[in-house]
């Protein structure tokens, strides 16, 4: 097991946007998170990754309590992640954007950058690694923030709706990517709002609803769970 | 149209560069203007290094600061007390001035860069407004509003050449070297590993957070540097004008107009570029000196045309005078 | 040394004082803490806005003749026009992304205020005026506390301004859309909301209030040019305490810093009383940072 969530409980004043949310994910497993709109999802992964404090509950990583290390202690020891509305650093070529993870983790300016070229390749982006990211298209700032994460060596990533606002192509283009990473033996929790991308590559799905979490299982049962469907029910994005 | 400049030719022309600096004063030698024409050359690369300095902050590492005045200030200060009480050697002083500017800046940076950009800019317009007021308060230490002369120091025999201080040459070459060994430095530093972590925090905190850069750590290392500049800026200022006082109105070593200055020359130049604090320092001096000429008709133009300009270089060109042109001419690096 | 029975004497009447104040600031301040609710931009130009409301009232008076409480109206009008350029400078920076539209947004604000207070000292050079008024200087007492005229006429206007403000922004449908706006602009774009106008209308509104507050400000303080400057700060500050963005919170915020102020000067001198609030100010910042960033994503 390499992460265990406990009894995660997260409040914005009166709004509880997580409460008590408890589950665990296994080394290697590339497991899905989904539910609709302003479910939870993205604070739980803020929780994960060290943007905010939670109210209560524990974070438990690699066997270490780390739910009060601060975001950069955590990506040093191996939480990825990337960011539903995409923050590449604009003003930075895609290269420079991807040696940021690899020179926190200790590599020299040459070494960064060699090491960064295997995942460029990787991810589809050794083409424009001179170009910088405010000039590329969103999916390619997408592939950016997966590529920048990818450079810390991360045990365990955080995906935010990467596939949101790609069209067909780039979104199996972008699986992909994805199922190679997690090939590779990286742990992978993938949120989208959209449950198709995340019942073709993973075995597990964790629903949230109003912060709680309603349904756990593989894909076909979460589909065909009326729990599940009741709460995406009235939803504009349907199963 | 890029002319693809390599590194080797923008080594050449830096050499010839620093070479045509060394030569400018046996050249104007002759003219009737010299004097002068030093004394503008002087001030505007003792600018230069304090524009660099805030550059550093603002330009590098993102941290807006609207009271850059505070970190010249003191280091001026320092120096200024220490050879007019002391009569200490104004070469040691300068340490102090670094020393001083570097513990103000720490200070400022521990209250204020837990804090997002904007209020990190009214904190520091605050901090420096409070430190002006305490220095001329506690005038049994600081002279308060009389403000401290500084007496010209002893000529030095430095390998065997005689440096006059009274001489306006010898102020020339001390302040030339200073200003290039703070912009190589600055160069070596923003072209190293943590450029590359200053600019990351600029462009995005929580992104830069989130891929394992300590921000508070970062943030206080460019202020370290920025402050050592700013304080010997301050350090050769406060030497080589024989006199500072903590007016509010611009001329003060304190004055928030100072801290403007700061801020002129690095947007004008171009933040985030190691060679517009030069561009900058001398627009903001050579247009300084040519609108004094107004000052009599109109007092209050020449600030009034660098806040025009400070809005209008925003608005389109953001990326000041040399982003522009290293971006549309040269290789688009990173300045 | 001061003893303790001459604070204790002077303390009254600077406890009512530092409320007047405090009512005055909340004219100016709350405009700068509605371009930003709304905006998002920091408005570093606000003093100066106020600065040329004190000039405005002078202007009226000493050559119309017009009485001082009457250029409140005018006050506001202008500013609330010169809102629409000052938009037409500010929109350009909104197409960036957020945390650079936030720093030019400092920047070119800054840059404004210089050309404005130098301006104004271009026209009307920097000495110190004086709007003379029958209130300037007066004083009465109530039950043995003694009370300038001047503060209290103006703390009247500004408490009735402010309930203006107020029932402005609950009641009517265009207030309710600024908030609106200022809550989750895109949610109030989906409403049928026309998020451009009411960015230009707080713009108005806020550099309105500025000046409103200025007029005020006239009638118990000296204007020269760079007032604003000495003012913005405070203005910031106040804002800050009360929660940039809201409208109660600045008027709770302004009496803090009136407070502050009006007591400090028994303790220090008048000229570096400043440093009591900047205090405060770099105080809270260093204890509760978080309390201060509101939403943080
Ligand atoms: N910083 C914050 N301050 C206040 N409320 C917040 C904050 N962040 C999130 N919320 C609220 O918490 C709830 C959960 O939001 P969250 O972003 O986690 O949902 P989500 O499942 O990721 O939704 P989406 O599918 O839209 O991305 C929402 O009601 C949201 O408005
Ligand atoms: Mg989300």
């Amino acid at each position: 097991m390499i992460l265990e969530v406990d009894r995660l409980t997260k409040a914005f004043g009166g709004l509880i946007a997580v409460k008590e949310l408890s589950f665990e994910v296994d080394k290697g497993e590339l497991m899905g998170m989904i539910g609709p709109n302003g479910s939870g999802k993205t604070t739980t992964f803020n929780c994960i990754a060290g943007y905010y404090n939670p109210t209560s509950g524990k974070v438990i990583f690699d066997g270490k309590d780390v739910t009060r290390k601060s975001s950069h202690e955590r990506a040093k020891m191996g939480i990825a992640r990337t960011f539903q509305l995409v923050k590449p650093f604009h003003n930075m070529t895609v290269l420079e954007n991807t040696m940021v993870g690899a020179l926190t983790k200790g590599a020299s300016l040459s070494e960064a950058e060699a090491k960064v070229e295997e995942i460029l390749d990787l991810v589809g982006l050794k083409d424009v690694m001179k170009r910088k990211a405010k000039e590329l298209p969103l999916a390619m700032r997408k592939k950016v923030e997966l590529a920048r994460a990818l450079a810390l060596d991360p045990k365990l990533l955080l995906l935010d709706e990467v596939v949101a606002g790609l069209n067909p192509t780039e979104i199996s283009e972008m699986l992909e990517v994805i199922k190679e990473i997690n090939r590779r033996g990286v742990t992978i929790i993938m949120v989208e709002h959209v449950m198709r991308a995340v019942m073709s590559i993973s075995k597990r799905i964790i629903v949230l609803h109003h912060g709680e979490k309603i349904a756990e299982g593989p894909p076909e049962e979460i589909a065909n769970s009326a729990k599940v469907i009741e709460a995406y029910l009235g939803e504009k994005y349907m199963i | 149209m890029k002319l693809g400049i390599t590194d080797r030719s923008r080594l050449l022309l830096e050499t010839v560069g620093i070479i045509v600096l060394f030569l400018i004063p046996p050249a104007i030698y002759a003219t009737p203007y010299r004097l002068y024409l030093l004394h503008i050359l002087i001030l505007a690369m003792i600018y230069a290094v304090f524009g660099q300095s805030w550059n550093i902050l603002a330009g590098y590492a993102g941290q807006v600061s609207l009271g850059h005045e505070v970190l010249l200030g003191t280091g001026a200060y320092a120096s200024a007390l220490l050879v007019y009480f002391y009569h200490m050697d104004p070469w040691l002083t300068l340490i102090a001035s670094a020393a001083m500017a570097i513990v103000t800046g720490m200070a400022l940076g521990a209250v204020t860069f837990k804090l997002r950009g904007f209020y990190f800019a009214l904190a520091t317009l605050a901090f420096a407004e409070m430190v002006r007021l305490i220095i001329l308060a506690w005038s049994g230490v600081t002279r308060g509003a009389e403000g401290v002369p500084v007496p010209v120091p002893q000529p030095v025999n430095m390998f065997g050449f005689i440096i006059d201080f009274k001489s306006k040459f010898s102020w020339y070459y001390i302040t030339l070297v200073f200003m290039i060994i703070a912009f190589y430095l600055t160069y070596k530093l923003t072209r190293s590993k943590y450029g590359l972590l200053f600019r990351s925090v600029r462009e995005d905190e929580d992104a830069a957070a989130s891929l394992g850069v300590n921000t508070f750590k970062l943030k206080m290392l460019a202020m370290l540097v920025s402050a050592a500049f700013a304080g010997i800026a301050g350090g050769l200022y406060a030497n080589y004008m024989g006199y500072i006082d903590p007016a509010w109105e611009a001329g003060g070593v304190l004055s928030p107009f100072t801290g403007l200055d700061a801020l002129v020359i690095g947007i004008v130049g171009g933040m985030g570029t190691v060679i517009g604090p030069i561009i900058g320092s001398l627009v903001r001096v050579g247009l300084g000196e040519y609108l004094r000429a107004y000052i009599g008709v109109a007092a209050g133009f020449d600030i009034f045309t660098f806040g025009a300009i400070v809005v209008a270089v925003v608005l389109v060109l953001p990326t000041g005078i040399w982003g522009y042109i290293d971006e549309k001419l040269l290789r688009g690096g990173v300045g | 040394m001061l003893s303790l029975e001459m604070v204790l004497a002077l303390l009254p009447s600077s406890i009512v004082y530092g409320i007047f104040l405090g009512g005055l600031y909340a004219i100016i301040a709350v405009g700068l803490s509605m371009i930003f609710g709304v905006m998002k931009v920091i408005n570093l130009a606000h003093g100066d806005f106020a600065m040329l409301g004190m000039y405005i009232t002078f202007w009226l008076l000493t050559i119309f003749g017009v009485p001082p409480l009457l250029s409140l109206p005018v006050s506001f009008a202008v500013m609330f026009a010169v809102g629409f350029p000052f938009m037409w400078l500010v929109k350009p920076l909104f197409k960036r992304p957020l945390e650079e539209m936030i720093n030019s947004s400092v920047i070119l604000t800054y840059g404004a205020s210089l050309a404005l207070a130098s301006g104004a000292q271009m026209i009307w050079t920097s000495n110190f005026r004086r709007v003379p008024n029958p209130y300037w200087g007066t004083t009465f007492s109530i039950g043995g506390i003694g009370l300038d005229m001047g503060y209290t006429v103006v703390f009247m206007f500004a408490v009735i301004v402010y309930l203006m403000l107020y029932f402005f922004l609950i009641r009517t449908k265009v207030g309710k859309a600024i908030r609106a706006v200022s809550q989750d602009p895109d949610a109030a774009a989906l409403m049928g909301i026309d998020v451009d106008r009411m960015h230009t209308l707080s713009m108005g509104i806020g550099l309105g209030l500025a000046a409103l507050g200025g007029s005020l400000l006239s009638l118990v303080y000296y204007l020269y040019p760079w007032v604003g400057e000495q003012l913005v700060l405070l203005m910031f500050i106040i804002c800050v305490l009360g929660g940039l963005g809201s409208i109660l919170g600045v008027f709770y915020g302004a009496l803090i810093i009136g407070l502050a102020e009006s007591i400090a000067v028994i303790f220090i001198p008048a000229s570096i009383k400043d440093v009591v609030a900047y205090a405060i100010f770099l105080g809270i910042l260093l204890i509760r940072p978080q309390g201060l960033l509101g939403g943080k994503m």
